[in-house]
C-alpha cells in the first residue's frame, strides 16, 4: 500500500480494476464450470420418475431405458430364491395397474405389504429388472425413511 | 400429566411471540424495560419447554402408552437408554426436542452476551424467539407429542428396530444441535444489519457459536455415515439420498463462512459475502429440515401430504425474504474496507475456495431438488442419482483439496510467484512421488484415484510444513525441544493450528473415501456347511471364508437371532471368525440384517447373511472388501479434535478480543 500512494490515483484505480477483472474472470469461470458440470451430469445420468400407469402410458418410449418407478408392494406375490438371491414381486399403482419386478440381490428387511417401493432399472415390456430397490413404510418411518432401506443389485 | 406438557408448549409459543413483539417495540421506542421483559420471556420459553421435555421423558420412562407418541416409540421391553432417546425417535417428539434445544441456546446466549451487546440484543431476541414461536406452533397445532389415545394399550409398539443403534441414537441430536445452534450467528447477523453495525463485532461475538454449530453438524454427518455402514448392510456409507443431502448442503455453505469471516476480521473485506453466507446457511438449514420432515422429495407424489409442508414453506419464504430485504437495504453499509491487493494473495485464494464450496452446495441442492423443478416445469419428474452427484462434485472436491494445501502457504495481501513456487516445491514433489509409487508399486491404475491420492499427499505435506515452520522457529528462537515447541505452538494459536488439524482430518477422510469408492470389491455365494468362498482385492489381498454353520438364539427383548459363523483366512493365514447376523423382531414382525466386519486400517472385510435354507445346511452370503474405509472414521475423530482445539476458550485471548480489536474497528467505522 505504501508503494501505491506515490503513484498517481488514476493508475491505482486502473490497477485495482485490473485485479477486479482478473478476479471476476476467475469467479465466472468457476460459475461456468459448475453450470457445465450440472448440465452434463443431468444429461448423462438423469432418469424419469414415474408411477406404474405413467410407465404403461408411455409405452415403448420407456422400454429398456433406465427409469425410476414408484409403486406399492403386493406382499402375496413376493418370492425369494435364497440360493441365488433372486427376488420377484409385483407392485401396484393407485389405479390398480400391476407390474412384475425382478431383483437380483438380498431381500430388503422392509419387504412387506403396504411398503412403497421405489425401483430403479429397466422395463422390457413384461418385467421390470431393478438395479436398485428403495422401500418406504410411510406410516412408521417419518425420518430417515429412505436411505435405510436402499439395496443395490449385484453388479 | 400429558395435558400439563401440552399447556407448557402452548404457553411457550405465546411467550415466544410476546418476546418477539416486545423486543422489537422496546428497541424502536428505546425502552430498555421492555427489552428486559422480552429477555425474561425468553428465559420463560426455555423453562416451559424444559418442563415439556421432562414431562414427555417421564411419560416414556413410566410407560404411559395412552400417550400416542409413547405407544409408537417405546415398549416395556425397551432398555432404559432407548426409552430416554425415544424423545427424538419420531417426528412429533423430535420437533419438541428441537424447539427445546433452540430455546436453551437462546437463553444461554442471553446469559453470555446480555451485558456486552445491548444494542443488538433486542433483535437477537426477536429473531430467535420468532423462530421458536414457529417451531412450537408446529408442535401445538400439527405435531403434538402429548396426543392421547382413547384407550390404554397394555404395551407399545416399540422403536423402529433399524434405529436401535448407538450411531443412530446420537446422530439426530448432533444434527439438531448443529442446526439449532446456527440460529445464534444468524440472529446476530440480522441484528448487525438492523443496527447497521456491519463491522466484525457480530462475527467475533458468535465465532464460537458458529464453530460449535459446525462441529455438531460435522459429527452428525460422520455418525450418519457410520450408522449406515454399520447397520444397513449395503456396504456403503453415503447414498446421496435427499435426507442426507439436506444436512450436507448447509455444511457446504457454513464451511466457507468459517473461512471467509477471517477475511473480515483481518482485512475488513467480504462483508456482503459473509452476510450472504450466514443467511444462506440458516435458510438452507430450514430448507433441509423441511425436506426431511415433509417427505416431499423421497417420493414426489406424496408432495406436502403432511400438514407441516405448506407451513414450513411459508415460514422459509418469510424468513428468507425478510433477510434478503435487510441485506439489500444495507448494501452500502457492507462496503469493503480494503481492496484486494493482489491476485496472488491469500485473500484471493480464500475467495476461490469459497466459490468452489458454494458451487458444491449449488450442485447438491440442484440435484436434490431437480425432481421438483422438472415436475413443475415439464409435468414430468426427472431424478438424478448417486452417479450425478459423484460425477459433478468430484472435480470440485479435488479443487478443494488442492486449495486447502496451497492457501495456508500464501501470505496475506501479496505473494510473489517465485516465493509461492519455493513453498510449493516440496508438496508437489511428494505428491508426484506418491502418484508414481502408487502407480508402479501398489498397482493403482485408475487415474481418478491417483489424482485423489496425489492431492492428499500434496496437501498433507503442505500442512505438515506449516506445523514444521512454526515448530522449528520456536525451537531455534526459544530453544524449546520439538514436542514442547509443538505444544506451545498449538497453545498460542489454537485457531490456526486447530484449523490445520481439521484439514488433516479432512485429508484422512478423503483417503478413506477414495480407497473405498474406487476399490470396493463385492461378491456373493451360496455355501453348504464346510464350503468356502474367496474374495480378492488387488490392493489388499485374498480372503477365504469357510461356512461353519448357523447358531440360533433368543434375546430377552423378543428378538430371534440367527448367527452364521464363518472362519476367515487372509492370504492363507487364519484370521479368526466373522459372524453376520439376521435378527427378527417378533413384535414388529421385522427382520434386520446386521453385517459383521473384520476391520483394519488397510481395509474392512464386510459380510452379510443374505439368506439360508432349512436349518442352515446351506446359506448365502454377500461379502465386500472396502479398502481404507476406516480412515474415514479416524479422519472424523481428528477433525473433531481439531475443531475442539480451534474453538477452545482461551482465557488471555478472550479479554483481548472483546476489548482491543473491537475498539479499533469501531474507530475506523466512526471515521467513515
Amino acid at each position: 500500500m505504501a508503494q501505491s500512494t506515490s503513484i498517481p490515483t488514476v493508475q491505482v484505480s486502473g490497477r485495482s480494476t485490473n485485479k477486479k477483472i482478473k478476479f471476476i474472470i476467475g469467479g465466472v469461470m468457476i460459475a461456468l464450470a459448475v453450470v457445465y458440470l450440472i448440465y452434463t451430469g443431468i444429461q448423462s445420468t438423469s432418469a424419469y420418475f414415474l408411477t406404474v400407469d405413467e410407465l404403461y402410458a408411455k409405452g415403448e418410449a420407456m422400454e429398456n431405458r433406465t427409469v425410476r418407478v414408484a409403486g406399492d408392494v403386493d406382499a402375496s406375490t413376493i418370492d425369494f430364491n435364497n440360493r441365488d438371491l433372486i427376488l420377484t414381486f409385483a407392485v401396484t399403482s393407485d389405479t390398480g395397474e400391476r407390474m412384475n419386478v425382478v431383483f437380483n440381490g438380498p431381500k430388503p428387511d422392509q419387504m412387506r405389504e403396504g411398503a412403497e417401493a421405489i425401483l430403479e432399472g429397466k422395463y422390457d415390456g413384461e418385467t421390470f429388472t431393478a438395479q436398485s430397490l428403495l422401500l418406504k413404510c410411510p406410516s412408521r418411518y417419518e425420518e430417515k425413511g429412505i436411505e435405510q432401506v436402499q439395496v443395490e443389485a449385484v453388479r | 400429566m400429558p395435558h400439563i406438557g401440552y399447556v407448557a408448549v402452548t404457553l411457550a409459543m405465546v411467550l415466544a411471540l410476546y418476546a418477539t413483539v416486545v423486543a422489537l417495540v422496546g428497541a424502536k421506542r428505546r425502552q430498555p424495560e421492555l427489552v428486559a421483559s422480552a429477555r425474561n420471556a425468553a428465559f420463560g420459553v426455555a423453562a416451559l419447554l424444559t418442563l415439556a421435555v421432562i414431562i414427555l421423558e417421564t411419560l416414556l420412562l413410566t410407560g404411559h402408552f395412552q400417550t400416542k407418541y409413547v405407544y409408537e416409540t417405546s415398549n416395556h421391553a425397551a432398555p432404559l437408554f432407548f426409552l430416554i432417546t425415544a424423545l427424538w425417535g419420531s417426528q412429533n417428539g423430535s420437533l419438541l426436542f428441537w424447539s427445546w434445544l433452540m430455546s436453551m441456546f437462546g437463553a444461554l446466549v442471553l446469559f453470555q452476551k446480555w451485558g456486552s451487546m445491548r444494542q443488538m440484543m433486542p433483535y437477537v431476541i426477536a429473531v430467535i424467539q420468532f423462530n421458536l414461536a414457529f417451531f412450537t406452533m408446529l408442535v401445538v397445532f400439527v405435531a403434538n407429542p402429548f396426543e392421547q389415545l382413547n384407550f390404554f394399550p397394555p404395551d407399545g409398539t416399540g422403536m423402529n428396530p433399524l434405529l436401535r443403534h448407538f450411531g443412530m441414537i446420537i446422530h439426530p441430536p448432533m444434527l439438531y444441535l448443529g442446526f439449532t445452534a446456527f440460529v445464534i450467528p444468524y440472529a446476530f447477523a440480522i441484528a448487525a444489519l438492523v443496527t447497521r453495525q456491519t463491522n466484525d463485532v457480530w462475527i467475533r461475538t458468535t465465532r464460537r457459536w458458529t464453530l460449535t454449530a459446525w462441529l455438531f453438524l460435522s459429527i452428525g454427518l460422520v455418525l450418519g455415515g457410520w450408522w449406515a455402514y454399520d447397520v444397513l448392510g449395503w456396504g456403503g456409507y453415503w447414498g446421496w439420498d435427499p435426507v442426507e443431502n439436506s444436512s450436507l448442503i448447509p455444511w457446504l455453505v457454513a464451511t466457507p463462512f468459517l473461512h471467509s469471516v477471517m477475511m473480515q476480521e483481518n482485512r475488513g473485506m467480504l462483508k456482503r459475502w459473509n452476510m450472504a453466507l450466514i443467511i444462506l446457511t440458516y435458510s438452507l438449514m430450514l430448507n433441509g429440515t423441511f425436506l426431511t420432515r415433509a417427505g416431499m422429495i423421497a417420493s414426489v407424489h406424496t408432495f406436502a401430504q403432511s400438514a407441516i409442508g405448506p407451513l414450513f414453506l411459508i415460514f422459509i419464504a418469510l424468513m428468507f425474504s425478510l433477510s434478503l430485504y435487510l441485506f439489500i437495504s444495507r448494501w452500502d453499509d457492507l462496503k469493503s474496507e480494503n481492496e484486494l491487493d493482489s491476485f496472488f494473495s491469500r485473500e484471493s485464494f480464500f475467495m476461490f475456495n469459497n466459490l468452489i464450496f458454494v458451487g458444491l452446495a449449488v450442485i447438491v441442492w440442484w440435484g436434490t431438488h431437480f425432481p421438483l423443478f422438472s415436475e413443475a416445469f415439464t409435468g414430468e419428474a426427472i431424478v438424478v442419482g448417486p452417479p450425478f452427484f459423484e460425477k459433478t462434485t468430484a472435480p470440485l472436491w479435488a479443487a478443494v483439496l488442492l486449495l486447502m494445501g496451497v492457501t495456508p502457504l500464501i501470505p496475506w495481501r501479496r505473494a510473489s510467484l517465485k516465493k509461492l513456487g519455493d513453498t510449493l516445491i516440496w508438496p508437489t514433489v511428494v505428491g508426484l512421488a506418491v502418484i508414481a509409487l502408487l502407480y508402479f508399486a501398489a498397482n493403482i491404475k485408475i487415474w481418478g484415484a491417483l489424482i485423489g491420492f496425489g492431492l492428499c499427499a500434496f496437501t498433507l505435506t503442505a500442512t505438515l510444513i506449516e506445523y514444521w515452520r512454526g515448530v522449528s522457529a520456536r525451537h531455534r528462537s526459544r530453544g524449546e525441544s520439538y514436542p514442547v515447541a509443538l505444544w506451545t505452538l498449538i497453545q498460542r494459536n489454537r485457531r490456526r493450528y486447530g484449523g490445520y488439524m481439521v484439514h488433516i482430518g479432512v485429508i484422512l477422510v478423503a483417503i478413506g473415501i477414495i480407497g473405498s469408492r474406487f476399490y470396493q470389491v463385492e461378491t456373493q455365494q451360496n455355501l453348504a456347511v464346510g464350503e468356502s468362498m474367496t474374495i480378492a482385492s488387488d490392493l489388499i489381498g485374498t480372503y477365504e471364508l469357510t461356512y461353519q454353520g448357523l447358531r440360533e438364539g433368543q434375546s430377552p427383548d423378543d428378538r430371534l437371532i440367527t448367527e452364521a459363523v464363518l472362519s476367515v483366512n487372509f492370504n492363507g493365514q487364519p484370521a479368526g471368525e466373522i459372524v453376520p447376523i439376521r435378527e427378527f423382531f417378533v413384535v414388529q414382525q421385522q427382520p434386520m440384517t446386521i453385517p459383521d466386519k473384520r476391520s483394519t486400517l488397510a481395509d474392512d472385510l464386510y459380510v452379510i447373511l443374505a439368506g439360508w435354507e432349512g436349518t442352515g445346511e446351506t446359506a448365502t452370503f454377500k461379502a465386500y472388501i472396502n479398502p481404507l474405509v476406516n480412515w474415514i472414521w479416524v479422519g472424523g475423530v481428528v477433525f473433531i479434535l481439531g475443531t475442539l482445539i480451534a474453538a477452545w476458550p482461551n482465557p488471555t485471548e478472550s479479554t483481548q478480543r472483546s476489548a482491543a480489536p473491537v475498539k479499533v474497528r469501531g474507530a475506523t467505522a466512526a471515521v467513515k
